[in-house]
């Protein structure tokens, strides 16, 4: 409600004049600013290599993930089990491999689904204006401050566990802050000479929506949404461990934490895994989406950690 | 806008997130109806059969229309009758009320924890702005707002109980043994307070009143400290308010991993146990402190900064 205004006149100029004067080069200056920043350049390569890894998790599993092998409990790692077994015999680095798929896909659904809803929502509040607007952004303040785990509790209370509940709940809350920057870059926009001129010039406000606010509103929208999805893996690894999200015995961070919890006395190494694979992908994403920031949107102030990212 | 007239909009606010709470905990009542009124028969010695079932749904009110169980529910839940837990059969509000507690204890000590981590070591990042402390704090705290407080809670049980034998591993809810699970929920707080307070105080130390309490012989730590910090710690206000919300609902994940039996874990355990009448109680309970604590807040917040501009 009180947050800081982050868009200046002057940053939209830049955002504009960045996406424009070189619209084709957009990628390749990105990188080259990147380039510079070490720390987000090894972040964001380790990222790309977990990415191929989860993806590539059936080609490259050495075996089953959900393979029982009550033979094999427990085993040290060797050239068969290369992190060793589970309390199920089970391949620890088979199941680590695809609990990173698992956990990406769901953290890019949601994230798509966010953007989905937050991206038209907002522009429809900023151009609009008035009573649709006023709704708009209420319900986006309903849904910004709703604690996720009270409802994601509630829908499962009554509908059962499902992956899908969470993947839906999440969907359905986390939309607003898109929505918020991209009205609040309409609005601004809308006193900006460039799109009076195409209004005056006769462009429809459609062309004008997508040509000139798109543009502009790409750097924002990519930089907010790298920071958001770490929260979003994190949330996504939380519930999974209590027992509200990914079900066991799917492979995923949160399962395999929950399921070596007993573990911790005699085989910390089972938890050890999970955690390491985790800390690693949230801390990549930060440093990488700090970067990402730099790079796109230098003068501007963004916070992606505006709310608690605990349960 | 007035002040009076955002507190009153503010406060028109909570009426639909009181009511999306309502329902939601009423749907979950209404999903457990069969069996509130099995258990309703067992209690006294009869056998669940067809009628007796039948009869005792019609004493309940539960073959009434939706919306008229709705009202009826809503007055016993503004009394705060939730029903029996299916598991011990006592009285809802008296096992949440039990625990409680507990989780205010852990989130008073994580509040206090993370305020004075956050405000000393921003301090400490600006005096030695661009120097080694300097970046060891943005490094660290970068890293501390991207480690999942799950993965926290098991790093410190294994280091400090396990290993080190500081505390015990099941902290049976003792006092003193707050400090571990405190300890936990604060470090990601305090990284993000202290990037917070570091890039205030990194402003307000350029502004006009600081360079005029330097030009009446403040030294720079007297300036900072007199004269910065309040206004740099300001911004952070909500924030901290809406996270000890968050707190209040208590932590499932750290609550269950260190046994501290508080509501998160109560909840935590419920779920696994599908103790529908405890979730009920917990999401309106949690919900309206939640709503209500934000209000104060941000009502709070007005007063104390003179130059909030109300949207």
């Amino acid at each position: 409600m009180f947050r800081k205004q982050v868009l200046t006149d002057k940053n939209i100029e830049d955002m504009k004049n960045n996406a424009l004067d070189s619209r084709s080069s957009f990628l390749k200056r990105t990188i080259h600013n990147l380039k510079s920043n070490k720390p987000a350049l090894i972040g964001g390569m380790v990222l790309l290599a977990l990415i191929v890894i989860g993806f590539a998790a059936p080609l490259l599993a050495p075996h089953d993930p959900l393979e029982v092998e009550t033979s094999n409990r427990l085993l040290s790692p060797s050239l068969q089990y290369p992190l060793g077994t589970d309390h199920m015999g089970r391949c620890i680095l088979s199941r680590l491999m695809y609990a990173t798929r698992t956990s990406l896909i769901t953290a890019l659904i949601i994230l798509a689904g966010n953007l989905a809803i937050g991206i038209p929502l907002g522009l429809i509040a900023g151009y609009v204006g008035g009573k649709i607007d006023n709704l708009i952004m209420r319900v986006a303040d309903i849904a910004l401050t709703f604690p996720s785990s009270l409802i994601l509790l509630a829908v499962i209370g009554i509908f059962g566990t499902n992956v899908i509940y969470m993947i839906l709940v999440l969907t359905f809350l986390w939309w607003a802050p898109y929505a918020r920057i991209l009205r609040s870059l309409v609005i601004k926009l809308k006193e900006q000479d460039f799109v009076m001129a195409a209004e005056a010039a006769g462009r429809s406000k459609t062309y004008i929506a997508f040509k000139h606010i798109g543009l502009c509103s790409i750097s924002p929208v990519i930089v907010l949404a790298t920071l958001k999805i770490s929260s979003i893996i994190m949330h996504v690894a939380s519930y999974s461990f209590i027992g509200i999200g990914t079900q066991a015995p799917n492979a995923d961070w949160g399962v395999m934490l929950s399921e070596s919890r007993e573990f911790i006395f005699t085989r910390p190494i089972l938890i050890a895994w999970p955690a390491i694979v985790i800390v690693i992908v949230v801390l990549c994403l930060n440093i990488f989406g700090e970067g990402l920031k730099d790079a796109l949107l230098p003068n501007t102030r963004m916070n992606a950690n505006s709310s608690y990212k605990g349960d | 806008m007035s002040k009076k007239r955002f507190v009153i909009k503010r406060i028109l606010q909570i009426i639909p997130m009181l009511f999306i709470a309502s329902i939601l905990a009423f749907g979950l009542s209404h999903a457990s109806r069969g069996e509130v009124a099995n258990s309703v028969i067992r209690s006294r010695g009869m056998q669940p059969t067809p009628e007796t079932i039948e009869a005792v749904r019609e004493e309940l009110g539960l073959d009434k229309p939706v919306h008229i169980q709705y009202f009826s529910w809503l007055k016993d839940a503004v009394r705060l009758d939730f029903g029996n837990s299916f598991l011990t059969d006592e009285p809802v509000m008296e096992e949440i009320a039990q625990r409680f507690p507990n989780t205010l204890l852990l989130a008073v000590v994580t509040t206090a924890f993370s305020i004075i981590f956050g405000i000393f070591f921003a301090i400490l990042s600006v005096k030695y702005k661009g120097r080694p402390p300097d970046h060891i704090i943005r490094v660290v705290s970068t890293a501390g707002a991207s480690i999942p407080d799950f993965v926290l809670a098991f790093l410190f049980l294994f280091i400090f109980a396990i290993n080190l034998k500081f505390f015990p591993v099941i902290s049976g809810s003792l006092p003193q043994n707050v400090i571990l699970p405190a300890l936990t929920l604060s470090i990601p707080l305090s990284a993000i307070y202290t990037r917070l307070i570091r890039n205030d105080l990194i402003d307000i130390m350029d502004s006009d009143y600081i360079k005029t309490a330097r030009a009446k012989g403040l030294s720079e730590n007297q300036a900072m400290i007199r004269h910065g910090l309040k206004n740099a710690v300001l911004p952070s206000v909500t924030l901290i308010g809406s996270n000890l919300g968050f707190l209040l609902a208590g932590s499932f994940t750290i609550e269950s991993i260190f046994s501290w039996n508080g509501i998160g874990k109560f909840v935590f355990d419920s779920v696994k146990a599908k103790d529908l009448p405890v979730i009920q109680a917990f999401i309106i309970i949690v919900s309206a402190t939640f709503i209500l604590l934000n209000l104060i807040i941000d009502i709070i917040y007005i007063y104390l900064d003179p130059k909030i501009k109300l949207t």
